[in-house]
């Protein structure tokens, strides 16, 4: 079976991925960088994160939350401790260090280094991500995230996510249109 | 559970069963050497797992069933597909 078959069809532009240049804005990069990491998931993906407590699911929601989390930190390391393979599933333990330099959801940047250690569960389906379930504190990242100032986090809903993803891919897409006349 | 199904059993499906208590914490750690964890691993994957109470419980029906769980994917390049994965996230 093809890349492009079945339930793991490519989502967004796949030339606009294999675009390489320089004078891209931030904003641009950023979702070029999330567009090449959307098209390793199915488009019925799911992603278990103990932040939301609920699934996100489908590429549009998920999207939206790794572009959150691109917007928030800056100099990222990810570095992957342990991989194992089990049955349908692969196993990473990693940890996660980065600067809180920008806005996550309606918390403002801190300017503070975080760092969070966990696990994820990775199952694909024919090559692309099918499920991915997150394992790390929760309350700790929130706290890493806050500012003594500043109100708790507050995270939309996952079909929010799906809507504003939506709602995105569609502006994209109109935006890559040829305009006539 | 015999030891030959908890050997057998999926990462997912291990800690399904931690979480539910119908395994041991020392039961889910032999699997997962068992199975190619180091006991590094093993004991950091478990202790993962018990410091995120909020995480959703994974739907099996998503996933491939066992009988043809690797059906197109070798494990190699399921570690191959998740090293490439991780150099995109790590690509700013």
């Amino acid at each position: 079976m093809s890349e492009t078959e079945g339930d793991c069809t490519q989502v967004g532009s796949a030339a606009a991925a294999e675009s390489t240049a320089d004078d891209l804005t931030a904003v641009e990069r950023r979702r070029l960088a999330v567009a090449k990491i959307m098209l390793d998931y199915c488009d019925d993906a799911v992603v278990n994160d103990p932040l939301f407590g609920k699934p996100l699911v489908g590429k549009a929601a998920i999207a939206v939350h790794k572009t959150a989390e691109m917007i928030a930190l800056s100099d990222v390391t990810l570095n992957v401790t342990d991989r194992w393979t089990q049955g349908s599933d692969l196993v990473a333990i990693w940890e996660v260090t980065g600067t809180h330099s920008g806005p996550y959801y309606n918390l403002p940047a801190t300017g503070r280094r975080i760092s969070i250690n966990g696990a994820t569960i990775v199952t694909r389906r024919d090559g692309k991500i099918a499920q991915e379930t997150l394992y790390y504190d929760a309350d700790d990242m929130r706290r890493q995230l806050t500012a003594e100032s500043a109100p708790p986090l507050h995270l939309p809903e996952p079909d929010e996510l799906t809507a504003q993803g939506k709602a995105e891919q569609a502006a994209a897409a109109g935006a890559e249109q040829p305009t006539q006349g | 559970m015999s030891a030959t199904v908890i050997a057998s059993s999926s990462a997912d499906e291990l800690i399904a069963g931690l979480r539910a208590k119908r395994l041991t914490r020392n039961q889910v750690l032999a699997a997962l050497v068992a199975a190619g964890a180091t006991a590094a691993g093993a004991a950091l994957l478990v202790q993962a797992v018990e410091s995120s109470p909020g995480t959703p419980t994974p739907n099996r029906a998503v996933a491939p069933n066992q009988a043809n769980h690797l059906a197109g994917i070798p494990a190699t390049n399921q570690v191959a597909l998740h090293q490439r994965h991780i150099a995109l996230q790590s690509a700013r």
